[in-house]
């Protein structure tokens, strides 16, 4: 019989003591109660117990799933022509690969930017609105692929991924990331910082997701913009923290995604790749070099 | 094909331009609910107490009602603790022990909500907070559970595994948004010491602090989260807040009236 794959740090784990059991504890001259465990009574802001809990190898949630994320303006917002053929290329990878995908805002998402910061609604207002648009999206690519197995997965779902991949289904899910009224305030501006590409990418670190695919309009990352120098090189390979100490005037990806990254335990690189050129996505989810790779 | 644009100012634009002068502030932001205290009862420190601790502090609660306008978030506390250190134990990654952690403020909001029923206490669902207006107008409290919606979309932590955007976070950020009067963080000590004051007799007492300075001191250990100083340096609205001991009977109210009782904390 095969033996099952042990869970890293495992093998190292000390067998529990038979004294080893819950307690309750009640603190001397305080009247407080606790339940025992190595942060009972701890400020949980001391730094060194916080490095006490580094820990090198996570347990991998997800990590035969590709996350692939479909970019709102990149790809839906561009209709039948870009979506259609993008749809295809995932069915027909959809036996070789575990495809979980994710939708963004796009357009109507920037209008409701625009118009929320004209009347004067905070940061954490915007990003409590522009969720819906990303769900408008991910209802348009679950129906485009319904027939093919395609299954949307609420939030609250998550859960039962494992399910829906394993028979052979295509879930798809909102990447907007549920912020909402806690959305962090920028420097300047009121655009949420945490926006799809982040809630994607997020989602394929908590889950070590075996790879993070972002579908777009663009090659991946250039040197310039290619609308003023169309002489534009694009750059294969490059780090998080190099791609923003090169300080580009724009970025194909939020630079929330470049600073999480940095501090990735799990899914450590990324892909950007042009989802107008066809198979693309393929060669991408071969793990071929196409597009532009970031990592940490 | 082109996107199709619907014609406005960002059409077309990246959001991701370092250049952010299409996105710098129009006009005034608005204070969605200026006249509400937004209080943080403590887990560890008021929560995990029972009775004792909690039965007086709902008295004084109950008391202001007629004056001030509030909504409570809990804290987690020891059973927050004890899952850390389990889902650690097991390896899983920081957005997992947000879920986790959130449960646990969940509960304590429940608790807080019995309590509080026959004095007007509302729980309220992060779904229905298009509600909180007419709670307060018809004179209730409504208790709200810490934490930020983030669980699994957590940012992994900058040192070890704990998410650094706990029930702090997500109270302060609360208030943030909704423009509030006070952000007050009842809990058990009189502010902020220079060091944990249950384990260093010695740590002195800071009544009131800059977020620069305290950023820049570097405290091995602080009463409130290291997150919610980093985003009170982009405070719109509620650039101070204020750490008192709700334990001392009278210090909420003196705190909802405006006066300086424990450590206040403000952006500069």
């Amino acid at each position: 019989m095969p033996t099952e794959p042990k869970l890293p740090g495992a093998e190292s784990a000390t067998p529990a003591s038979p004294e080893a059991g819950v307690k309750i504890v009640i603190e001397q001259g305080r009247p407080r109660v606790h339940v025992e465990s190595p942060l009972m009574m701890e400020s949980l802001l001391d730094k060194q117990l916080i490095d006490r809990t580094y820990k090198e190898h996570e347990v991998p949630i997800l990590p035969d799933v590709h996350l692939v994320h479909l970019g709102g303006q990149g790809t839906i917002d561009r209709g039948a022509e870009v979506l259609l053929p993008l749809v295809d290329e995932i069915v027909r990878n959809r036996l070789e690969h575990k495809i979980l995908i994710g939708v963004g805002g796009g357009i109507r998402e920037r209008h409701t930017f625009a118009l929320a910061t004209d009347l004067g609604l905070p940061t954490g207002g915007l990003a409590q609105l522009t969720g819906v648009i990303c769900k408008q999206n991910a209802t348009m690519v679950y129906y485009l692929l319904a027939r093919h197995g395609g299954v949307r997965i609420a939030r609250e779902n998550f859960h039962k991924l494992p399910y829906y991949l394993n028979a052979g289904g295509i879930p798809v899910i909102v990447d907007m990331p549920p912020y909402h009224f806690w959305e962090h305030m920028p420097r300047v501006g009121r655009i949420p910082k945490h926006r799809p590409d982040t809630g994607s990418y997020l989602i394929s670190e908590v889950y070590s997701c075996r790879s993070s695919i972002f579908v777009k309009d663009v090659d991946g990352v250039l040197t310039e913009d290619p609308k003023i120098n169309p002489r534009a090189k694009l750059i294969p390979r490059v780090s998080a923290s190099e791609l923003l100490s090169m300080n580009l005037p724009d970025l194909p990806i939020e630079r929330a995604v470049l600073e999480i990254l940095q501090l990735a335990r799990n899914r450590k690189e990324i892909r950007i790749i042009n989802g107008l050129v066809p198979g693309n996505l393929t060669r991408a989810l071969n793990g071929e070099d196409v597009g532009t790779v970031i990592y940490q | 094909m082109e996107p199709k644009n619907i014609g406005t100012v960002y059409s077309g634009l990246s959001l991701n331009q370092a250049d952010t002068a299409y996105f710098d502030d129009q006009g005034e932001e608005i204070r969605i609910m200026p006249s509400v205290n937004v209080i943080k009862i403590g887990g560890q420190s008021i929560m995990d107490r029972g009775r004792s601790g909690l039965y007086p502090l709902i008295d004084e609660i109950v008391a202001n009602k007629a004056t001030h306008k509030m909504i409570l978030g809990t804290g987690g506390g020891t059973r927050s603790r004890h899952v850390y250190s389990v889902a650690m134990d097991l390896g899983m990654p920081t957005g997992v022990i947000a879920r986790l952690g959130t449960l646990i403020s969940h509960q304590n909001a429940k608790i807080l909500h019995m309590l509080m029923c026959k004095h007007g206490g509302v729980f309220v669902l992060r779904d229905s907070f298009e509600h909180l207006a007419l709670y307060l107008h018809a004179g209730c409290i409504p208790i709200i559970e810490g934490m930020p919606p983030y669980e699994i979309y957590e940012r992994p932590a900058r040192g070890g595994r704990i998410p650094e955007s706990r029930t702090d976070t997500g109270v302060y950020l609360l208030g943030e948004v909704l423009g509030a009067r006070s952000v007050i963080f009842a809990k058990d000590e009189d502010g902020l010491y220079t060091d944990d004051p249950k384990k260093n007799p010695k740590a002195e007492f800071i009544p009131k602090i800059s977020v620069s300075e305290l950023i820049h001191r570097d405290l091995n250990d602080l009463v409130v989260e290291r997150k919610v100083l980093e985003l009170m340096q982009n405070a719109r609205h509620v650039r101070q807040l204020q750490i008192i001991n709700a334990l001392k009977p009278g210090t909420l109210t003196r705190a909802l009236n405006g006066e300086h009782v424990g450590t206040i904390i403000y952006a500069d």
